[in-house]
C-alpha cells in the first residue's frame, strides 16, 4: 500500500516538475524574443533620430554656404 | 483522447509560461508609455515602448532566475524571499527608473532631473499596477487550487 502511495506521489511530483519546467522554458524563450525585439526597436529609433539630426546639420551648413 | 490530453499537458504550461511574461511586460508598457508621453518627456511612442519592454523583460527574467536558483536548487524559501525582495526593491526603485531616464535623455530635450523624476513616477504607478496583477493571478490560481486541495 505504501509503495503505491509513494509511486503516485513521485509521479505527481514528476508531472509538476515537467509542467513547471516547460512553463519556465517558454517564459525564458518569450523573454529572449521580447529582449531582441526591444533592442531592435531602440536601435532603429536612435539611428532614425541620428539621421534626422545629420540631415538638419547638413541643410543648415548648406544654407550657411549659400548665404556666404 | 489520450493523445489530446498529452498534447494539452504540453501546450498549456508552454502557453502559461509565455503568457505570464508577455502580460507582465505589456501591462507595464501599456501603463508607462502614455504617462511618459503625457508628461512631455518624449513624443516617440515606439522608443518609449522599446525602452520599457527592455527594462521589464530583463527584470522579469532575473526574477525568474532567482526563483529557479534559490527555490529549486537551494530549496530554501527564506533565502528565496529575501533575495527576491531585495532584487525587486533594487530594480524597481533604482535600476529601472534611472536606466530608463538615461535612455529617454538620448532623445529628449528635457532636463535630466525632471526626466528622472517623471521616470520614477511612471515606474511607481506601473509597480502598483504590477502588484495588483500579481495579486489577481495569485487569487485566480492559488485560490481555486486551494479549494480543490
Amino acid at each position: 500500500m505504501n509503495q503505491f502511495i509513494l509511486m503516485d506521489a513521485s509521479m505527481g511530483l514528476g508531472v509538476v516538475f515537467i509542467f513547471g519546467g516547460l512553463a519556465i522554458i517558454m517564459f525564458m524563450a518569450a523573454g529572449i524574443f521580447m529582449l531582441v525585439k526591444s533592442i531592435k526597436i531602440i536601435r532603429k529609433e536612435l539611428s532614425e533620430q541620428a539621421a534626422v539630426v545629420e540631415d538638419a546639420a547638413e541643410s543648415s551648413a548648406q544654407e550657411g554656404e549659400e548665404d556666404v | 483522447m489520450y493523445n489530446l490530453i498529452i498534447l494539452l499537458a504540453i501546450l498549456v504550461p508552454l502557453f502559461l509560461g509565455a503568457a505570464f511574461i508577455v502580460l507582465s511586460v505589456m501591462i507595464t508598457v501599456w501603463i508607462e508609455t502614455p504617462i511618459i508621453l503625457r508628461l512631455g518627456v518624449l513624443d516617440n511612442r515606439k522608443y518609449i515602448k522599446g525602452v520599457n519592454m527592455l527594462t521589464n523583460v530583463i527584470h522579469n527574467m532575473i526574477l525568474m532566475t532567482i526563483f529557479i536558483v534559490t527555490g529549486l536548487i537551494m530549496k530554501d524559501s527564506d533565502v528565496l524571499k529575501i533575495v527576491a525582495l531585495a532584487w525587486v526593491v533594487i530594480a524597481e526603485f533604482a535600476l529601472i527608473p534611472i536606466s530608463e531616464a538615461y535612455a529617454y535623455k538620448k532623445l529628449s530635450k528635457m532636463e535630466m532631473g525632471k526626466i528622472i523624476g517623471y521616470s520614477y513616477l511612471a515606474n511607481l504607478i506601473s509597480f502598483v499596477a504590477g502588484l495588483a496583477f500579481d495579486a489577481l493571478m495569485t487569487l485566480l490560481t492559488i485560490g481555486p487550487l486551494s479549494i480543490v486541495f
